[in-house]
């Protein structure tokens, strides 16, 4: 399950509809509570997309700002546990090239938390989110809740 | 010399949850080998079976890239941070991948 | 006593082999890594040289011989005009420890009258080393390189915001055959980027106004308008007389064309990508790198293809990313440096911060793939909100 606080959820709607019609993307921060395997997502932090020429249909993830964003994660003793990304015009499930690029990261455990977001002609359609286990996308529920320690 | 590899959370299961691990090293190819004693399988998921990196894996050195650098042949100065990144991406086509609902929801 | 001339002569014709010119030219072109040395002086090298030969003076031979052919075993082949001075030669380098060196019998007056083919070196002409002298002054260009330049022949695929700023430093740089392909006239908008095209020219074909700019600047090339759509029934034709391909194209139904008629035609393809405050930049050139369709397999289905509206840009972001693609070309030309086959470089106007991405070609690209055949080239779709063409 995703627990998204409500700051959170504004803030990517604000940054996926901002970036229509291109594919953005960002990291979430927060805590996994091992026994449920409920993530608690206290920020969001966009990134950049590297991906100029398909921005439309994909995206890179910078890497430079994972990197800062993990530190940041690190200094606030939390750790990014997901993964938003934009889906243009188009329905808030992993796509095939999602899957593919998702599977390359997570060989043995279950991901972290991909979370994806229809954005229809500039507005948020909807968002629902994914966990990759054993190579294959599972629905988890998403959850509007403040974050608490 | 002795840095510090920090470990992205994909990796954790690997290093034990450990978030980074001490190892010493003259060169980032050498921290990698530190790497792979103390957590085993973890350089397997970095270079491939000619040594080099993965074209999904990043390693930054502080701050910079060490593709920027020597590559794996950097050298390190004690003290060094050495980052494992993944590289994180993905895109949409028009025949979406099924998904089904996993047995924890 | 000490031996006269004839003697002397007599005495290497003892030591060192000679070979007839058809003996030379069945080594030449049997595969055999021969190295053919013309020991004779400067003036009269200008009336031509046998194909592949390297001119070395007889006066520095000995003294040249060990930074072109190091490995002693090295099968050489020296000539002269007409077979004495090479004798001299052979003899020195064997003198230096070179174990397989033969002189050319009769020398390249018999090798021309037996009808073997003659390469006429080009030379630059006054005019020209003015021009160009400060590529002359640096090592990597000098005379030979800025010929090169002059032999050479690029298309720019698009006469807009990053083909303009490419082709006019390409002509600047004396590359001597310049085609331009653009079917698009000349609009108020492109003056905030096009810098080849001007106020008077609005209305005006873009190629043609491409032409008058680019000869103004470098009367001395040759500028190919080639007003026309790329389509599958024209890539090819048009392609094949270029020795690279830039591509400043704005649309995907192009940029995979341009991919795929580089690929079966071997050429290398100069790409650019601008959006906004960000640029990128490549080149791609299998097998030693990836394809286009290596990265894409597919354009993105119609439904998903950019707005042509959304085609902001600022207006200096395509001259950086042109210009990055015109180094590139320069240095495929000169054979110079490291290119960026394989690697991407990634430019962020707004951190001043270049990045560089590593790109691999996909073994099993249908295009380019290990053992893959051609498929064919593909007319995708035009699709676009706005019909009339928004260039980058």
């Amino acid at each position: 399950m995703l627990i998204l606080d409500p700051e959170v959820d504004r803030a990517m709607r604000e940054h996926t509809e901002s970036g229509y019609p291109r594919e953005v993307c960002g990291l979430l921060l927060g805590l996994i509570e091992f026994g449920s395997n409920r993530r608690r997502v206290a920020a969001s932090r966009p990134a950049a997309n590297l991906n100029l020429e398909r921005a439309a249909d994909r995206y890179e993830l910078n890497p430079a700002d994972y990197l800062r964003i993990e530190q940041e994660a690190r200094s606030r003793e939390m750790e990014v546990v997901g993964v938003y990304h934009s889906h243009p015009d188009h329905p808030s499930r992993p796509s095939e090239t999602d899957r593919l690029r998702a599977e390359e990261i997570w060989q043995t455990s279950d991901s972290w938390s991909y979370l994806i977001l229809e954005v229809a002609s500039g507005r948020l359609a909807s968002r629902r989110s994914w966990v990759l286990r054993q190579g294959v996308f599972a629905e988890e529920d998403v959850q509007i809740l403040p974050f608490r320690r | 010399m002795a840095v510090t590899v920090k470990i992205p959370t994909p990796l954790r299961p690997l290093s034990r949850g450990k978030d980074s691990v001490q190892v010493a090293g003259a060169t980032a190819r050498e921290a990698l080998e530190g790497l792979e004693r103390e957590c085993p399988g973890i350089r397997a998921r970095v270079c491939d079976e000619k040594g080099e990196m993965r074209r999904f894996v990043n390693l930054f050195l502080n701050d910079e890239e060490v593709r920027h650098l020597q590559g794996l042949d950097t050298p390190l100065k004690d003290g060094d941070i050495l980052s494992i990144v993944p590289a994180i991406a993905g895109g949409m086509e028009a025949g979406l991948a099924e998904s089904r609902r996993g047995r924890n929801g | 006593m000490a031996p006269t001339i004839k003697e002397l002569m007599s005495q290497i014709r003892e030591r060192v082999q000679e070979a007839t010119p058809a003996e030379v030219q069945a080594r030449a072109q049997g595969g055999e890594k021969l190295v053919l040395i013309d020991v004779r002086e400067k003036d009269e090298v200008e009336q031509g040289l046998l194909p592949e030969a390297t001119h070395i003076p007889r006066g520095f031979l000995e003294l040249r011989i060990e930074a072109l052919a190091p490995d002693r075993k090295t099968p050489i082949v020296a000539y002269c005009a007409s077979g004495n001075r090479s004798l001299l030669a052979a003899e020195g380098l064997q003198r230096l420890g070179y174990e397989n060196v033969v002189s050319m019998a009769g020398g390249f007056n018999r090798w021309r009258s037996e009808g073997n083919p003659v390469v006429v070196p080009q030379r630059l002409s006054e005019a020209d080393r003015r021009r160009y002298s400060r590529h002359l002054m640096i090592p990597e260009v000098g005379d030979a390189g800025q010929i090169k330049l002059l032999q050479a022949k690029v298309l720019l695929v698009g006469a807009g915001g990053l083909g303009c700023p490419a082709a006019y430093y390409l002509a600047a740089a004396g590359v001597g055959t310049l085609g331009v392909l653009d079917f698009d006239k000349v609009d108020e908008s492109n003056l905030q980027r096009q810098i080849l095209h001007s106020v008077d020219r609005v209305g005006t074909p873009k190629t043609e106004s491409a032409r008058r700019t680019l000869l103004a600047l470098n009367p001395g090339i040759n500028v190919i308008p080639i007003e026309a759509r790329l389509s599958s029934a024209n890539v090819e034709t048009i392609f094949k007389d270029f020795d690279i391909i830039l591509d400043g194209s704005d649309n995907f139904p192009t940029r995979y064309l341009v991919n795929d008629a580089c690929v079966l035609l071997h050429k290398p393809n100069v790409h650019g990508s601008v959006y906004r405050f960000e640029g990128q930049v490549t080149v791609f050139h299998p097998p030693a790198g990836p394809c286009y369709r290596c990265l894409y397999p597919e354009p993105p289905p119609a439904e998903l293809a950019p707005s042509c509206a959304d085609a902001g840009v600022l207006g200096v972001l395509p001259g950086v990313v042109g210009l990055l693609e015109a180094v590139e070309t320069v240095k495929l030309i000169l054979g110079a440096g490291d290119s960026l086959v394989g690697r991407l470089i990634h430019y962020d106007a707004l951190k001043a911060e270049f990045r560089t991405l590593k790109l691999r070609r996909d073994p099993k690209c249908r295009y380019c793939g290990d053992g893959a055949k051609f498929p064919g080239f593909v007319d995708y779709e035009q699709f676009c909100a706005d019909p009339a063409s928004v260039a980058h």
